[in-house]
């Protein structure tokens, strides 16, 4: 029997490539990089899904089925304020899996297509800075509904159980995400209303209520502007048996970002 | 060189106040097309308004299939006959873009996408 073994919330700023290759760290850098020793020394996966926050189409969830995967930079290229370094990362896929991963949707009456894409910045930057190299099956956030993304979460978590595959999960996402707002130094203080945010809904998913995050005041979740509308939180408690994350890293980044790292254990999956 | 002017120069960007993508490669001649995609539908087909190097614009509707892109190559169905070319690390990020990709945002917004 197939087994999600951990999945994590993480931050996926391309600026965090940066600080990594330039040997800077901070929060985010130094826990994707304790992440990524745990997967590579102790867990020790067979394979993982990664959910780019980057990639949002409307009318399903799109997996990508390809037996290998090469990254494009859809971040600024451009020099600063916004402008980054490029940047490459390349893994296998896991054309099995993802077909169980199709099947499962389909049979659950999901909207699950496949989809030939890449890696985009949302999915390679996390596994760049760890250090992590897996068979990877690349999956959208989507534009759907939570409900629909806590279950199509709840599909994969089942899907994964009927293989023999121990897999990670990665659901990569900002809590606070106003970039309109972003300075280049950081601040004493960080953009208020998204602190509140994000105090708000480190809360609710670390006892165990992420479900919660869709009855947050929406004026308060307008002024945040969670990246991916939080759907990362509801594919993981799909994915978790929605199980409470561990908090392991928060840092409010360029007065605008919100980076929070979750772990979650999952639930036992039903026999 | 202003920011405005880099926005303005690079092949492809994403502005997150318009929620726009706006693509910029040349045809053979070396003249000039900007294709803005000012809608993503439903069904993930996007409108992209073609402005053509003499003037005229077109609207067209384009699902990722019909956006190619093989190295610098662009070819866009409905552009039939027109070879487009932009450097690699754009057009690589216009194909993401057809496929469902939001990029982070050459020109900020408060909310995304």
């Amino acid at each position: 029997m197939g087994e999600v073994l951990r999945a994590w919330f993480v931050p996926n700023g391309s600026y965090l490539m940066e600080f990594a290759e330039d040997g800077d760290g901070g929060p985010s850098v130094e826990a994707l990089q304790a992440i990524g020793r745990e997967i590579r020394e102790s867990l020790r996966p067979d394979a993982l899904i990664v959910a780019s926050p980057h990639w949002q189409p409307k009318a399903a969830f799109y997996v990508d089925d390809g037996p290998q995967h090469e990254s494009f930079n859809d971040y600024p290229l451009r020099p600063a304020p916004f402008g980054r370094r490029v940047f490459a990362y390349e893994a296998p896929g896991h054309p099995a899996l993802a077909q169980a991963l199709l099947a499962a949707g389909r049979a659950a009456g999901l909207p699950v297509v496949p989809k030939r894409y890449g890696l985009d910045h949302g999915a390679f930057c996390p596994l760049k800075v760890m250090g992590v190299t897996l068979p990877t099956v690349p999956i959208s956030i989507s534009q759907r509904s939570s409900t629909e993304t806590l279950r199509w979460g709840e599909t994969i978590r089942a899907a994964v159980a009927a293989t023999r595959l121990r897999v990670v999960v990665l659901a990569p996402g900002n809590l606070t995400h106003r970039l309109d707002l972003r300075q280049e130094d950081e601040r004493e203080g960080f953009f208020a209303p998204g602190a509140r945010f994000d105090e708000r809904v480190i809360e609710l998913v670390t006892t165990g209520r992420t479900l919660d995050v869709d009855a947050i005041d929406p004026e308060i979740l307008r002024a945040a502007a969670p990246e991916a509308g939080n759907r990362p939180l509801f594919l993981l408690a799909g994915v978790t048996g929605n199980r409470a994350g561990r908090l392991l890293r928060y840092h409010g980044m360029k007065y605008s970002v919100g980076d929070a790292t979750f772990a979650f254990d999952p639930a036992p999956a039903a026999a | 060189m202003s920011g405005d002017d880099l926005v303005a120069r690079t092949p492809f960007v994403y502005d997150a106040l318009r929620k726009v993508g706006v693509a910029r490669a040349r045809d053979r001649a070396g003249r000039p097309w900007v294709l803005e995609f000012v809608e993503h539908r439903a069904d993930d087909s996007r409108v992209a308004v073609v402005h053509a190097p003499d003037g005229t614009t077109r609207t067209l509707t384009l699902t990722d299939e019909d956006v190619r892109v093989a190295g610098e190559a662009v070819s866009v169905r409905g552009l039939d006959g027109v070879e487009l070319t932009m450097p690699e690390l754009y057009a690589r990020k216009l194909r993401g873009f057809t496929r469902g990709n939001v990029p982070t945002p050459d020109v900020p917004g408060p909310s995304l996408p």
